[in-house]
C-alpha cells in the first residue's frame, strides 16, 4: 500500500457526480419504460448510474496508487477558454477579422514571449491569412466586418 | 370623391410604397433550414439565383439545418423584417412547432408568408414487404396484417400525413421512426417497414429506380404530373386534403406593400425557363396564391397539425 | 471482358483534361482543408457546391469527391504533429501519431499514413468497382437489428483504444454516450438534456467535441512547456523521413484487415470513416501481441485508422451511388450534385451512366495517385512546421479551431461548445482520463441506442425476435466472446499493473 491518490480521488468524485447528475435529471424529467419498450430516460439513466459505479470504483482504488505529479494549471486554461469564447461573442455581431484579432490578442497572453507590439502584428498577420484562406480562397459566407449600427 | 380618397390612401401609404420600390439596394440572404443537396435545398438555390437576376442585387443561401427546420426559422424570426432576410420552408414550419413546444418565437406572428413557390400532393410509397399493388388492396392487406408506417423523424411531415392517413383508413399500424427520408425508404427496399409518405419530390427518384412502389397520392384527385398513380379517395379514403409545398417566408411584422412586391418578383422568377426545368424535375408544380392565401393556408395547417398531435396524442413531455 | 472495357471508358472520361483538373483541384483542396484542424469536408463541399451548377454532372463529382476523400489523407498531419486531429475520423491517429512525432519520427509515421492513405483508398475502389451491386443489396438487408449487434460489436472491440485504465476508459465510454444523447430523442422526440435550447436540439456538434477535447485541450498542455518539441530543421534528411523495413513488414497486416474494415464500415449508410478508424485500431490492439507498445508510437497504430478512413470514404459511394441513400451529410451534397442535372443515382446509374459511374472510379485512381504525388514531399515541409516556436503556432491553431467550428453550422454555439469542450477535456486530463474512448461512445452510443429501440418497436417488443435473427444473433455471440476476453485480459493486465507499480513503489 503506498498512501492516498487525491487527485484521482478527485476524478473520481468528478465522475460520479457527472453520472449521478446525468441519471437523476433524467430520471425526474424522462420516461424510462422497459428493456423491450425503451423511453426517452432509459440509456441516459442506466448510463448515469453506471457512470456513477465507475467513478466510485476510481474513488476505491485511489487509496492504493502512488501519487500522480504534473502541475495542475489555472491560468492557462483560463485564458484559452477566454479566448475561445471571444470568438464565439464577436463572430457573429462584428464579424471574422474582429473575432480573429479578439480571439488572438486573448489567447497570446497565456504565454507571454511576445510584447505588446509583437502580439499586434500576430493578430494583424492572422487576421490577413484567415481573410484570404476563409473569405477570399474558401468563399465562406461569413462577414469580414459587420459594422453595427 | 372616389379619387380623392384613392389619393389620400396612397399617399398614406407612400412613404411605405417607396420603401418597397427601393427593395432591394444591398445584398439579401436568403436562408434554408436544411443541409444542402436536399430538394428545398436546390429549389431555394434556383430562387436565389433567379431573384438575383430580378434584383440585381446578390441573393445569398445559408444553410441553418437543424431541430427540424426550426434553427434557421427562429434565425429568420430574429431578423429586421426589412426583406434583407428571407427563408424558404416547407410545412415543417407548421409541423415541427406542433411538436416543439418551447420553441423561441411564436410560428404564427413572428414570421410572415410571403408566396408559395411550389407544391405537390403527398404520395404514399411501398416496399419490399407489401403485396398489394392498387391502394384498395393495400387498406385490405394492413387490415389483416399491421403495418409499420416509416417515417422521416418525429414531427416532420411525413410523421404528421401518416398518422393522418392511418386515422383517416381506420388502421391499426405502427409508426417507426426514423433518421431521414432517405433512412427511411432504404428500410421500405430491404422489407424493414412497410409505407413511407412524402413530397413527390422526395419519392418519386425511387419509385422511378424501381426500388418503392407508388401506392396512392393523399386527397381527392389525380395528380395532373402523375395522372397514373391513384388519388386516395378513389377508395374511399376521405377527409384527406392537404398538400406539401415549399414556401417563401419574411420576418414577422413585414410591410404588405413589401411582401406584395417580393411575391410578384417570386411569380416572375417561377415563370423562367430554367425554374420551370427544376420544378418538373422535382415533380413539383409551381404556386400561384397571392400572399393572403398562402398566408391562410399556412395557418389553417398550424391548425391541423396541432389539432391532429393532440387527438393522436403525438406531443412529447 | 466487360470490366476492361468498362474501365477503359472510366479512363476515357477522367483522363480529359477539364476532369483531370478539377480532380486535382478537388484533392488540392481536400488536403489543404485535411490539415487545417476544424475545417471538414463538409464545409469545404457545401462552399464549392454552388460551382456544380455550371460544370458537367460527371466533372463535378469528380470534383467533390476529390476534396472529400482528399481531407482523409490531410486530416491526420495534424494529428501526427500536433496532437490535434484534422478531421475527426483522424483523432485515432493521435494516439499513436503523435508519440511517434515526439520520438523524432514524425516524417516516418507521415511517410506510412501517405502509404495507408493510398492502400486504403485503392481496397476501397476494388471494392466500389467490382463488389457494387453485391455490396449493395447486401446493406439493404442490414436492418435495425443488425445496424445494433454490428455496432454494438464496434463499441465492445474499441471500447480498448486508449492506453489508461480499463475503468477510465469504460467510465469516459459511458460519457461520451450520454453526451452523445443531448437534443431530441429521434424516438419519441423529447428533447433530453437540452434545457429549452434550439441550439442543442440536433445534438452537440461532434467536431466541436473533437476539437475542443483534444485540440484545445492539448493547447493548455502544451503551452510553455514545447521547448522540448522543437527540432532542428538540418536533423529532417531524406533518410529520417524513410520508414524502416521493419515499419513495412509491422503494417502490412493491420492495413489489408484495417481496409477490409473499413470497406465494411463505409458501405453501410449511417456509419463511416470515424467509426471505421476507431473499430481498426482496436481490432489491432486487441490482436496483437504487443499490445502495450500501443498508444506510445506504435506504426500499426497510425496505419490501421489511416488505412480504414480512407477505404471507407470510397466505399461510402456504394450506398450513395447505387441506392441514391446518402450515408452521411457529405453524401446528400454528391447526391444534390447529381439532381441538379436531372440524374438521379439508384440501382440503374451503373448502365445508365456508364461514363459517370466508371469515370468517377477511375477519378478515384488518378485522384489517390495524385495525393500520394501531392503529399509526400509535403512532408518535408509539414515537420519543419514543428519547428515554428510554439508561441507563434498555438494562436493560429486557436484561430484555425474557431473559425472551423463556426464554419459547420454557422453557429456561434458551436464556438461556445469548444469552449466547454476544451474545459472538460483539460479536467480529463488533470485526472489522467483518456479521450479518445469519449469520442468513441459519442460517435457509437447513439447508434446502439437508436437502433435498439428501433429494431425493438420493428419486433413489436419480443426481444427474442431481434435475437434470432441470423446476422444479429451470430454478432452478438461474437460480442459476447470478445467482452468475456476483454474482462479476463483485462484482469490479467491489472495484476500485471499491480505487481510494476509495486516494484516501482520500493524503488521510491
Amino acid at each position: 500500500m503506498s498512501g492516498i491518490d487525491y487527485r484521482e480521488m478527485a476524478g473520481g468524485a468528478f465522475v460520479t457526480l457527472l453520472g449521478v447528475g446525468f441519471a437523476s435529471y433524467a430520471a425526474i424529467h424522462y420516461t424510462v419504460g422497459t428493456v423491450t419498450r425503451m423511453g426517452p430516460g432509459m440509456v441516459p439513466v442506466a448510463l448515469g448510474v453506471l457512470l456513477a459505479v465507475f467513478g466510485l470504483v476510481i474513488i476505491f482504488g485511489s487509496f492504493s496508487s502512488l501519487p500522480q505529479r504534473g502541475e495542475i494549471r489555472i491560468f492557462v486554461p483560463l485564458v484559452i477558454l477566454g479566448s475561445v469564447l471571444a470568438f464565439a461573442l464577436t463572430i457573429r455581431p462584428l464579424g471574422l477579422l474582429p473575432a480573429v484579432l479578439a480571439c488572438t490578442l486573448v489567447s497570446t497572453l497565456a504565454e507571454r514571449k511576445l510584447s505588446v507590439v509583437g502580439r499586434f502584428v500576430l493578430a494583424a498577420v492572422l487576421g490577413a491569412s484567415a481573410w484570404l484562406v476563409f473569405i477570399v480562397a474558401l468563399q465562406l459566407p461569413i462577414a469580414l466586418v459587420n459594422w453595427p449600427f | 370623391m372616389k379619387m380623392l380618397t384613392a389619393a389620400m390612401v396612397a399617399l398614406g401609404l407612400s412613404s411605405a410604397a417607396a420603401a418597397a420600390q427601393d427593395f432591394p439596394s444591398k445584398p439579401i440572404t436568403l436562408i434554408v433550414p436544411y443541409s444542402g443537396g436536399g430538394s428545398t435545398d436546390l429549389i431555394g438555390r434556383q430562387l436565389a439565383h433567379e431573384l438575383q437576376q430580378i434584383w440585381g442585387q446578390p441573393v445569398v443561401v445559408e444553410n441553418r439545418a437543424g431541430a427540424g427546420s426550426m434553427i434557421g426559422t427562429a434565425a429568420l424570426s430574429q431578423a429586421e423584417p426589412d426583406g434583407y432576410t428571407l427563408l424558404v420552408n416547407t410545412p415543417a414550419v407548421a409541423t415541427a412547432p406542433a411538436v416543439q413546444n418551447d420553441l423561441p418565437f411564436d410560428p404564427k406572428t413572428d414570421i410572415t408568408a410571403i408566396g408559395m413557390v411550389a407544391t405537390s400532393p403527398y404520395m404514399a410509397v411501398a416496399g419490399a414487404a407489401v403485396n398489394a399493388t392498387t391502394f384498395a388492396d393495400f387498406i385490405a392487406e394492413a387490415k389483416e396484417r399491421p403495418m409499420f408506417f416509416a417515417t422521416a423523424g418525429v414531427g416532420t411531415s411525413s410523421h404528421f400525413t401518416e398518422e393522418l392517413l392511418i386515422q383517416q383508413a381506420g388502421l391499426d399500424a405502427d409508426i417507426v421512426h426514423f433518421s431521414s427520408g432517405g433512412d427511411a425508404q432504404v428500410n421500405l427496399m430491404g422489407g424493414h417497414a412497410d409505407v413511407y409518405i412524402s413530397n413527390t419530390a422526395s419519392v418519386m427518384p425511387y419509385v422511378n429506380n424501381g426500388q418503392v412502389k407508388a401506392l396512392v397520392v393523399l386527397g381527392s384527385e389525380r395528380y395532373e404530373l402523375l395522372p397514373d398513380v391513384e388519388a386516395s379517395a378513389e377508395a374511399g379514403v376521405d377527409g384527406i386534403d392537404i398538400n406539401s409545398w415549399v414556401g417563401l417566408f419574411g420576418p414577422g411584422g413585414m410591410d404588405p406593400a413589401l411582401v406584395e412586391k417580393i411575391n410578384s418578383d417570386m411569380h416572375a422568377a417561377l415563370a423562367t425557363d430554367s425554374f420551370k426545368k427544376v420544378l418538373a424535375d422535382n415533380f413539383v408544380i409551381a404556386g400561384k396564391d397571392s400572399a393572403d392565401e398562402f398566408k391562410a393556408q399556412v395557418e389553417k395547417e398550424m391548425d391541423l397539425w396541432k389539432t391532429l398531435a393532440t387527438e393522436r396524442s403525438i406531443v412529447a413531455n | 471482358m466487360d470490366l476492361i472495357s468498362n474501365i477503359a471508358l472510366g479512363l476515357d472520361t477522367a483522363l480529359t483534361p477539364v476532369n483531370l483538373m478539377y480532380c486535382f483541384f478537388g484533392v488540392f483542396v481536400g488536403t489543404l482543408i485535411g490539415v487545417l484542424p476544424g475545417l471538414g469536408a463538409l464545409a469545404a463541399i457545401s462552399m464549392l457546391f454552388p460551382m456544380t451548377f455550371h460544370l458537367e454532372p460527371t466533372t463535378a463529382l469528380i470534383m467533390l469527391a476529390g476534396i472529400y476523400y482528399g481531407t482523409a489523407y490531410g486530416g491526420s498531419t495534424a494529428s501526427i504533429l500536433l496532437n490535434i486531429p484534422g478531421t475527426t475520423s483522424s483523432a485515432v491517429t493521435c494516439l499513436d501519431g503523435y508519440p511517434m512525432a515526439q520520438q523524432g519520427r514524425a516524417g516516418v509515421a507521415l511517410a506510412m499514413t501517405a502509404v495507408a492513405s493510398f492502400y486504403g483508398g485503392i481496397y476501397g475502389i476494388i471494392v466500389l468497382s467490382v463488389f457494387t451491386p453485391v455490396v449493395a443489396s447486401w446493406a439493404l438487408s442490414f436492418g435495425s437489428a443488425e445496424y445494433f449487434a454490428l455496432m454494438l460489436l464496434g463499441l465492445v472491440a474499441a471500447s480498448s483504444v486508449s492506453d489508461a485504465s480499463v475503468v477510465k476508459g469504460l467510465a469516459m465510454v459511458a460519457l461520451g454516450i450520454l453526451l452523445a444523447t443531448v437534443g431530441m430523442d429521434p424516438q419519441s422526440g423529447t428533447a433530453r438534456f437540452t434545457f429549452g435550447s434550439l441550439s442543442v436540439l440536433d445534438g452537440l456538434s461532434i467536431s466541436a467535441l473533437a476539437m475542443g477535447l483534444f485540440g484545445v485541450a492539448e493547447i493548455v498542455s502544451s503551452i510553455g512547456r514545447t521547448a522540448a518539441r522543437q527540432l532542428d530543421p538540418k536533423a529532417i534528411t531524406l533518410r529520417k523521413l524513410m520508414p524502416t523495413r521493419d515499419d513495412f513488414r509491422r503494417s502490412w497486416g493491420p492495413m489489408f484487415r484495417s481496409s477490409t474494415l473499413g470497406s465494411l464500415f463505409g458501405a453501410l449508410p449511417g456509419t463511416g470513416p470515424t467509426v471505421a478508424a476507431f473499430v481498426s485500431y482496436g481490432v489491432e490492439k486487441r490482436i496483437s501481441k504487443e499490445p502495450e507498445r500501443f498508444g506510445k508510437g506504435a506504426i500499426e497504430g497510425v496505419v490501421a485508422p489511416e488505412s480504414a478512413n480512407n477505404a471507407a470514404d470510397q466505399t461510402a459511394f456504394i450506398p450513395t451511388l447505387s441506392l441514391g441513400i446518402p450515408g452521411s451529410a457529405t453524401m446528400a451534397l454528391m447526391i444534390g450534385a447529381l439532381m441538379v442535372h436531372g440524374i438521379h443515382p439508384g440501382p440503374k446509374l451503373v448502365t445508365d451512366q456508364p461514363e459517370l459511374f466508371w469515370g468517377l472510379i477511375m477519378s478515384f485512381w488518378i485522384g489517390n495517385l495524385l495525393l500520394v504525388v501531392l503529399n509526400l514531399p509535403l512532408i518535408g515541409l509539414w515537420v519543419r512546421l514543428l519547428s515554428v516556436p510554439y508561441h507563434l503556432l498555438y494562436p493560429a491553431i486557436l484561430m484555425f479551431i474557431c473559425i472551423g467550428a463556426y464554419s459547420v453550422h454557422y453557429s456561434a454555439f458551436d464556438v461556445m461548445a469548444v469552449m466547454g469542450f476544451g474545459a472538460l477535456g483539460y479536467a480529463m486530463r488533470i485526472f489522467g482520463m483518456p479521450a479518445a474512448p469519449l469520442l468513441l461512445g459519442f460517435v457509437l452510443g447513439p447508434l446502439v441506442e437508436q437502433h435498439f429501440r428501433r429494431a425493438m418497436v420493428l419486433a413489436r417488443g419480443d426481444f427474442s425476435a431481434v435475437i434470432e435473427r441470423p446476422i444479429t444473433g451470430v454478432v452478438l455471440g461474437i460480442t459476447a466472446l470478445v467482452l468475456i476476453w476483454s474482462i479476463w485480459a483485462g484482469m490479467r493486465q491489472k495484476a500485471r499493473m499491480r505487481d510494476r507499480k509495486l516494484t516501482a513503489g520500493q524503488e521510491d
